[in-house]
């Protein structure tokens, strides 16, 4: 019996070796599956809607434009997607995020209000439309909500004006 | 709707677990014949893992289908070989290890749940960080000493280490301050918290925990910050502690010569690392065979060296796949972390992902002699009921971030 057992732990070393090996090509293939699917899903919403939000006031910041993502926060923090340096502003202020279509949200509506065309959102997400005009502390934003990417106008991001992620000053005298 | 792809993945993940079970039966069925007749009690043992594996399987996808199967399985895969291992060892310790997975088991699912409540789990920040203070405090008076460290504590005839909840903490005390502030002047309170805890765990002589927390902090910051002057000064401090330690503790100038060179006092301070290195020799490339190995002659084989005893019985190749098998944690771990909801559950799956990911390096390193050896487990494999615990909490954590990620996107995908 002894022996017989020395024979069948001999043979299933193989055995265990290549389950081992099977069992951990399978997980990394189900990985790519995954991130796979994951792409396809990012590419869906991101085809869905094109949005950007461009700076209406303070005049000084005018045509600085960003690209909105799936979720785009918004505030003085350094980790934000959009860092606005204004005392005006919270650590984190608003968040933008899509759904059907593109809405905005306030971290601290008590302290700290967004307003959607000259009305104050509160504690809810407020849905919105192309062309609305957004007011983050003293910055104003006019939203653009495009279907198309074909309808951006690419002559826009020749200047340089584009910023995607980075720290605007808005107040001087903050650091 | 479910693409192709997620359908196919479903299928996959199901038939990769019968794969799994496959194993750990294979294994067990295998001990049952070990003592030279049939034994029924590693079958009954193997059965029942199986049978609590497909049970969480199934409540996983029932509570929180959208967790990460590739994690899921993988941790599964380690927990199976890490019992299938300790009962070829000792059944007994396989037994109270698989209590200590059960307990294990229902915390994890309980941290699964709390993650979409975040927010209020973060008002528990200054009570996490005063007790944990307390309890470490606390071990330097009546903390009981195995191991040459004193982080030990008996509750109902049970011994505990505090240490790895501690790790689990800090991580979550971290991921808190780090979520809104960047600045080194507005993590003095985190900062202090991690550097106390450090030092209580150098005085109570458990260095691998120490090193572990002060390297987790590190990562913890960097990725939050990308401020790498004050990483690196970090590093350059924590490399000055080495150093400060070596010249004033002599343990851990008896384990640095130790690590050097073992050969010279092989039969005294030595043993372990070379008995150690001749298991794993001796395994060759598909080892000895599953009950073959004579890993017992090596001191600590249950929990520090683990992996030279899979080494020896599975060879290296298995010991390579089993490196390979952490590295798929890591990386599900990270991309967990990326697609976080918020920062802060961004920042603690990379906390939790680092502890493991670090624990399991650091471990293994210093079994084949890469590093000098600290005395952590493997884990998922090792025995110890804290380490498991703490290890399934971290692992429900990561589960409980990565299905709320998931459930977020699935709401915005069915909204378009």
């Amino acid at each position: 019996m002894e022996q017989a057992y020395t024979i069948a732990a001999t043979i299933m070393r193989y055995v265990f070796v290549i389950l081992m090996a099977y069992i951990l090509i399978r997980l990394v293939i189900i990985s790519i599956r995954e991130w796979n699917t994951h792409r396809f899903w990012e590419k869906q919403l991101g085809q869905k809607v094109f949005v950007q939000l461009d700076i209406i006031e303070p005049p000084s910041k005018r045509g600085t434009i960003y690209e909105i993502g799936h979720k785009t926060t918004v505030g003085r923090g350094r980790t934000c997607d959009i860092q606005l340096k204004s005392r005006s502003i919270a650590l984190k202020h608003a968040v933008f995020f899509k759904k059907d279509t593109m809405y905005i949200s306030a971290y601290e509506p008590e302290r700290f209000q967004i307003f959607v065309n000259d009305s104050p959102i509160g504690r809810q997400d407020a849905r919105l439309l192309d062309e609305d005009i957004i007011k983050i502390g003293r910055v104003s934003f006019r939203i653009s909500i495009n279907k198309d990417d074909d309808i951006i106008d690419e002559d826009l991001f020749d200047d340089n004006e584009f910023l995607e992620y980075g720290a605007e000053e808005i107040d001087e005298d903050i650091e | 709707m479910k693409t192709l792809n997620e359908i196919k993945m479903g299928f996959s993940a199901n038939r990769l677990l019968i794969i799994i079970i496959l194993f750990i039966m294979l294994g067990f069925c295998l001990l049952s014949f070990s003592q030279g007749r049939m034994d029924a009690e590693p079958f009954v043992f193997g059965s029942i893992v199986s049978a609590l594996f497909i049970v969480v399987y199934l409540l996983m996808l029932a509570m929180f289908k959208e967790f990460d199967r590739p994690l899921f399985l993988t941790t599964i895969f380690l927990l199976g070989l890490g019992l299938l291992i300790q009962f070829r060892m000792s059944p007994k310790n396989a037994k109270s290890q698989l209590f200590m997975l059960g307990i294990g088991v229902v915390l994890m699912f309980l941290c699964m749940g709390t993650v979409k409540f975040n927010s209020s789990m973060r008002k528990l920040t200054i009570p996490i960080i005063i007790g944990s203070l307390a309890i470490m405090a606390a071990l330097l008076v009546i903390g009981k000493e195995s191991g040459g460290a004193k982080n030990w504590i008996i509750i109902g005839g049970r011994s505990f280490q505090p240490s790895e909840f501690v790790k689990i903490a800090t991580a979550f005390v971290l991921a808190h301050y780090l979520d809104t502030r960047t600045k080194l002047l507005k993590l003095i309170v985190p900062l202090s918290f991690a550097i106390i805890i450090v030092f209580l765990l150098v005085v109570e002589k458990d260095l691998g925990a120490a090193m572990l927390i002060a390297l987790t902090c590190l990562i913890m910051y960097f990725a939050a910050t990308g401020n790498l002057g004050v990483t690196l000064a970090g590093l350059g401090m924590g490399a000055l502690g080495a150093i400060l330690s070596y010249r004033f503790f002599d343990h851990v100038k008896l384990r640095v010569e130790v690590w050097q060179n073992p050969w010279i006092t092989y039969d005294s301070s030595g043993y372990q690392i070379v008995q150690g290195l001749m298991a794993i020799a001796s395994g060759g490339l598909f080892g000895s065979g599953l009950g073959l190995g004579s890993a017992k002659v090596i001191p600590a084989y249950h929990t520090d060296y683990i992996f030279a005893v899979i080494c020896e019985e599975f060879g290296i190749i298995a010991g390579v796949l089993l490196i390979a098998f952490y590295v798929v944690f890591i990386i599900r771990g990270l991309i967990i972390a990326l697609n976080a909801r918020n920062r802060f559950l961004m920042l603690f799956a990379l906390g939790c992902t680092t502890l493991i990911t670090l624990q399991s390096f650091i471990i293994i390193g210093g079994v084949i002699k890469l590093i000098p050896l600290t005395g952590i487990t493997l884990p998922f494999i090792s025995f110890g009921g804290s380490s498991m615990i703490a290890s399934m909490i971290s692992f429900g954590f990561l589960q409980g971030i990565a299905a709320d990620s998931k459930k977020y996107r699935a709401e915005a995908e069915g909204s378009t």
